[in-house]
């Protein structure tokens, strides 16, 4: 709302969770969480949240716990926990009344600590109180063992979560992600990303506007994957609950693919940053090149002229004059060598490559393309100290790590 | 798309304006080649290098017998482009990225002289 040029804002959101597992031996155990958070004017009011959880074993182990039902009851996915659990889905889960009271208006530019915790500064590379992405246990763990990860915040959950995902890919995905969730940076900004992202995902309305964005960008397979790791992390009791997080999260990683989903990190952190800060998105600082730099990638019908007029530089057509009796592809090879002997830069775009992990395994449709053999030339002379410190990888302007 | 064809007695060029990215196709009797593609800039500047003969590039490069100036190398089809001058006029000679010869063209004096118009004119029309 907007009066006399001052504009005001309020809301809440509430969501409320059940869950229950049965197994085939007859126990069965169950869980409801609900919470809900207010704010007015960016600022947000104390959230409230209440967990109940039960179980039940027909074997009568003694473990069972919270309100059980008598040996040999039905198992309680047929009948709710006694007095505790809803008769339906629509009757208003405590405490406050006014919790199924949709928000009159959703968003007033949130200021970023108001929003995301006093100190917290993801976003920002963590230079504030960043005990949590410095320590994945929160401190709960009390100098040993193993975190207890029912004691941790969502956030401290999201680390946890991210880090157990290079451990389920592979090849060169899992290389690219290891040395990513160790790079403080990265680690920030996907969990800023993360955070904002579920805290989104509560308001009415806006939760269904980013799914269906998601859908579009990535596609149904890993919008859902996404989705499910939220979830499973917010929900997460345990590490087995943290494994079955990161599961999801490295079926989001496979399906959006390394390197895009490090461009649109960036993009993100850089996006927080400005609502952190309540300064307008800045662009990302124009590439510049040198001017006989080389800028390499796939044609891709002009884009890669357009970087080349935009950045400078100059593309493999500007810089042969001929053949020389030699294939394209050796003579782009020798192109790059005689450039970085000469201490000029090679700017590899890789916005348009298709299948980065097939060029670079040699196989798929894209394998045997000018781009696709001089990656791998690149990646194969890697370990000489002229090519790392020359050749540089890009994603939409934005410099990225090697695809390997 | 915006296209123009380049006449010649026995081919003609077609270049195609896809908002700034140029293809360019030769025809020659029932042949088509797709030669490859680059900024439209970059596709005129470098036709318009070898269609002022007394400018004529330096002819450095040896293919059969015969000195060539390389003037151009096109994105998509790797294709490079490269002309000499001769009697009637200039000869244009184009390669594969294997280096593998695709095609040999001749345009004479006149056909140069309405290329180059034609082309100056779809240059600075794009600049309008």
């Amino acid at each position: 709302m907007t009066k006399g040029g001052v504009s005001t804002s309020n809301g809440s959101s509430w969501s409320w969770t059940r869950s229950a597992t049965v197994w085939d031996d007859g126990r069965n155990n169950w869980s409801e969480i609900w919470s809900k958070s207010s704010w007015k004017d960016g600022k947000y009011a104390p959230s409230e949240s209440e967990v109940t959880r039960g179980s039940f074993d027909p074997k009568g182990t003694g473990t069972e716990t919270n309100n059980l039902p008598k040996f040999g009851e039905a198992p309680r996915l047929n009948k709710g926990p006694k007095g505790e659990v809803p008769p339906d889905l629509v009757k208003p889960p405590k405490p406050s009344d006014d919790i199924w009271r949709l928000p009159t208006v959703i968003f007033k530019e949130p200021k970023f600590k108001e929003v995301f915790g006093s100190g917290s500064d993801y976003a920002a590379g963590g230079s504030g109180n960043d005990d949590v992405a410095n320590n994945p246990s929160g401190g709960s763990g009390g100098g040993g063992g193993k975190p207890d990860v029912s004691k941790m915040s969502f956030i401290q959950k999201l680390k946890a979560a991210i880090q157990l995902v290079p451990g389920l890919l592979v090849g060169d995905a899992k290389a690219a992600f290891e040395r990513l969730v160790n790079d403080p940076q990265f680690l920030a900004e996907l969990i800023a990303v993360g955070l904002a992202f579920a805290a989104l995902q509560a308001i009415p309305g806006v939760g269904q506007a980013i799914d269906a964005i998601l859908l579009l960008v990535f596609g149904a397979s890993a919008a859902v994957s996404l989705g499910n790791f939220l979830l499973k992390t917010w929900q997460a009791k345990n590490e087995q609950d943290l494994s079955a997080a990161a599961n999801e999260f490295k079926n989001f990683v496979e399906a959006v693919g390394v390197l895009t989903l490090i461009a649109g990190l960036k993009l993100a952190g850089r996006l927080l940053r400005s609502i952190r800060t309540d300064r307008p998105l800045p662009s990302p600082p124009p590439l510049r090149f040198g001017s006989n730099d080389l800028v390499y990638g796939p044609s891709a019908a002009g884009r890669l002229r357009q970087l080349q007029q935009r950045a400078g530089g100059k593309t493999l057509t500007d810089a042969v004059s001929d053949l020389g009796g030699r294939t394209w592809i050796q003579a782009s090879i020798d192109t790059m060598e005689e450039a970085l002997r000469n201490g000029h830069k090679i700017h590899f775009d890789l916005t348009n490559v298709e299948d980065i992990h097939g060029i670079l395994n040699n196989t798929g449709r894209f394998a045997n393309t000018v781009t696709a053999q001089e990656l791998r030339y690149i990646r194969q002379n890697w370990s000489r100290a002229e090519v790392k410190n020359g050749v540089k990888f890009y994603v939409n302007d934005v410099e990225v790590s090697p695809p390997w | 798309m915006v296209s123009i064809q380049l006449i010649a007695h026995d081919f003609h060029l077609q270049l195609v304006d896809n908002r700034g990215w140029c293809s360019v196709l030769l025809f020659l009797n029932n042949r088509t080649v797709e030669l490859g593609a680059d900024s439209k800039e970059v596709v005129i500047s470098r036709f318009l290098s070898i269609l002022d003969i007394p400018r004529f590039p330096e002819l450095k490069f040896a293919i059969e017998d015969c000195q060539y100036a390389c003037f151009i190398l096109l994105f998509e089809k790797h294709t490079f482009g490269y002309a000499r001058p001769t009697n009637s006029g200039i000869e244009l000679h184009f390669r594969n990225e294997l280096n593998e010869p695709i095609i040999t063209v001749n345009l004479t004096l006149e056909e140069c002289e309405l290329w180059k118009i034609q082309l100056n004119q779809w240059l600075s029309s794009s600049h309008e």
